[in-house]
């Protein structure tokens, strides 16, 4: 896609913010001099109580919908993606 | 791809913190949880701790009996905290509040109008204004400890 | 300035979006939403499940303790008791009931925006035991309203057998990627990835195959690579106290198994101490290359699984939870019992009544009702 002299330019540009990154970790004068301006999440943390209702918390309880998540998955030849892991069995 | 450039460019550059130390602080008249309505300047003289906070907000739970140990520390020197809640109308701050007993004024912000103005970006957030009106700190979000380090601020102040 | 336009500058698109990634957690001025510690908690469960001939009911407990401010562990422990007299038990060996045991222990770390987790998991019964190990990275960009995560696991399992001298092993590895994001202040979108790769003795030494009506030991590829992929949605109507979460999940692997996976739920919270939910689910799944409910001659593949043949199935399940008072150090107690139906309809696997495989006209598409239920105490302290 991109052509060898434009690969290389590119590369070279990420070395040098690479080298920007890690040394403004470290100074602290550098990192005041590369600040980016404040970004405003479009919701306002004290907007986020809906989000914190017993209603939309997801796991109150730990174990039913992990439980759930192992019948479904003993049951059937899908696995993955359900954002709860387990361990293995021999369920048959 | 223009496009998604300007708009990061745009995002990035959305609102530079109007809460910065050395501004004076915007007046505001809020309606309270029990004493009526009470305005910011009435306050001009105390140092005043304005302490943004929510029901949902688990660390602002754990701070709010701080601000009552630091509010009858350092009320007689001259200080105030005043706790703005930002919860929607259907929430009943009152009701929350009675397991505690709280010596200062608790203001209801419920359009957002003040928390807005103050650009508090973490919950709970916590404005420092010394005896003239200017904000002179600004503390986000509350960790066990924090309330040494408020107490130094105030004791600062207290002491312009 | 100069940084953003360094950035523009970049051809590859995809080496800026993960130094934009790398770039900006350390750039970023004050922590607007930092990652709280999991709050501490222990819970006792018990679940029940019962259909198909097979029962398996057990207790399961939990507990999480914080360890400092950054540092929080949780261990647990859960047993299956299984009787099984499942068609395939029925139809050719004798119901029998068995006990499994998984004991979990983890830690998560957090710090300003980040969080990692780690777990072992242990499973043991008396012809499987299986050590799991997970590793997950979580971190949460753009005030807060965006965490994407990584993950990766790693398993290993001794397989045998109750009535023979058979051993072998199964390794499987995971690699995962999760993305949230809070688009308005009461909804919030999921994406999430993973890959699994499978490796060894995938079957069951006890199951078998049908090669025109006569028993034989299924044979299994001893490899797998799978991919899941699933997009949610939860959305929270104030005026109703509701909150609405949909999924999607698909999933496809290399033995040419494809899956759907459909969940809707609501939530909502009645008066002060109650909370109640409704969900509904459908399941469909198309066979694996190597599965037939009969095979005319021996394949080198074969296996009459019905968890790998092509199947529906509908679930409609609802919880009831009731929310306590602060019980001294007892905080936010809650007692909560939940139930789902689930309907299994199979399109390709047969049932053979009087048990004679050779009957071409005696037999019927199996299907069947199974019930999972639960009660569980969780209270955070």
């Amino acid at each position: 896609m991109t052509s060898p002299s434009k690969g290389f330019g590119v590369f070279l540009k990420s070395c040098v913010l690479a080298v920007l990154v890690i040394v403004s970790a470290g100074c602290s004068q550098l990192q005041e001099m590369t600040k980016l301006p404040e970004f405003q999440p479009w919701v306002a943390p004290y907007e986020r109580g809906l989000l914190s209702r017993e209603e939309m918390v997801r796991e109150r309880h730990t174990y039913p919908s992990q439980f759930r998540e192992h019948v479904y998955s003993v049951r059937g030849a899908s696995q993955g993606a359900t954002g709860s892991q387990g361990g293995g069995c021999g369920c048959n | 791809m223009k496009l998604a450039r300007i708009l990061l460019t745009v995002c990035l550059l959305i609102g530079v913190g109007v809460s910065s130390a050395g501004q004076k602080a915007s007046d505001f008249a809020l309606r309270s949880v029990s004493d009526g309505n009470i305005r910011l300047s009435e306050y001009y003289g105390d140092v005043v701790m304005l302490n943004f906070w929510a029901t949902w907000c688990g660390p602002c739970r754990q701070e709010l009996p701080v601000l009552e140990e630091l509010q009858k520390k350092f009320k007689r020197a001259g200080f105030t905290v005043l706790a703005v809640n930002v919860d929607t109308p259907d929430v009943d701050v009152a009701d929350y509040l009675s397991e505690f007993q709280l010596s200062f004024p608790v203001l209801l912000d419920q359009s957002h109008e003040v928390v807005k103005k103050y650009n508090i970006r973490a919950m709970p957030g916590s404005v420092f204004l010394s005896r003239d009106g200017e904000i002179r700190h600004v503390h986000l979000g509350y960790k066990d400890g924090d309330q040494r380090k408020y107490e130094q601020i105030i004791e600062a102040l207290l002491k312009e | 300035m100069a940084v953003i336009d360094l950035f523009f500058c970049m051809e590859t698109p995809r080496l800026r979006f993960f130094l934009r990634l790398f770039l900006i957690p350390v750039v970023m001025v004050s922590t607007a939403w930092a990652v709280p510690l999991p709050k501490d908690k222990a819970e006792a469960t018990y679940h029940y499940y019962d259909g198909g001939g097979v029962e398996v009911t057990g207790p399961a407990l939990f507990i999480r303790k914080s360890v400092g401010d950054s540092v929080s562990v949780t261990g647990s422990y859960y047993v299956d008791e299984i009787t099984s007299a499942s068609i395939d038990v029925e139809s050719y060996a004798s119901p029998y009931t068995e006990e499994r045991t998984e004991y979990s222990v983890s830690a998560d770390y957090v710090e300003n925006d980040a969080k990692i987790s780690i777990a072992y998991v242990n499973s043991d019964e008396s012809d499987y035991q299986s050590n799991t190990f997970h590793f997950d990275y979580a971190e949460e960009f753009f005030g807060g309203l965006t965490t994407a995560s990584l993950g990766y696991s790693s398993g290993t399992d001794d397989v045998m057998s109750n009535i023979s001298d058979f051993k072998d092993t199964a390794d499987h590895d995971f690699y995962r990627l999760g993305l949230s994001q809070v688009v308005l202040p009461e909804m919030i979108i999921r994406a999430n990835f993973e890959h699994i790769s499978d490796r060894g003795f995938l079957g069951s030494p006890y199951r078998k195959a049908l090669v025109n009506g006569v028993l034989f030991d299924e044979n299994l590829p001893r490899t797998r690579r799978s991919n899941a992929f699933s997009l949610g949605a939860d959305y929270f109507i104030e005026t109703w106290s509701t909150a609405i979460k949909a999924q999607y999940r698909y999933f496809s692997d290399s033995w040419d198994i494809k899956a759907d996976d459909f969940r809707l739920s609501a939530t909502k919270s009645l008066q002060t101490h109650w909370i109640i939910e409704g969900w509904v689910r459908y399941y469909g799944q198309s066979s694996a290359s190597f599965y037939q409910d009969q095979f005319s001659s021996v394949f080198t593949y074969r296996s009459r699984d019905k968890e790998l043949s092509d199947f529906d199935s509908y679930s409609l399940g609802f919880g009831v939870e009731y929310l306590f008072e602060d019980i001294s150090w007892l905080k936010t107690p809650s007692l909560a019992f939940g139930a789902e139906w689930i309907r299994y309809q199979y399109n390709d696997f047969y049932e053979y009544l009087n048990g004679d495989f050779n009957q071409n006209n005696n037999k019927q598409l199996y299907e069947f009702d199974a019930t999972v239920a639960y009660v569980s105490f969780s209270t955070n302290f």
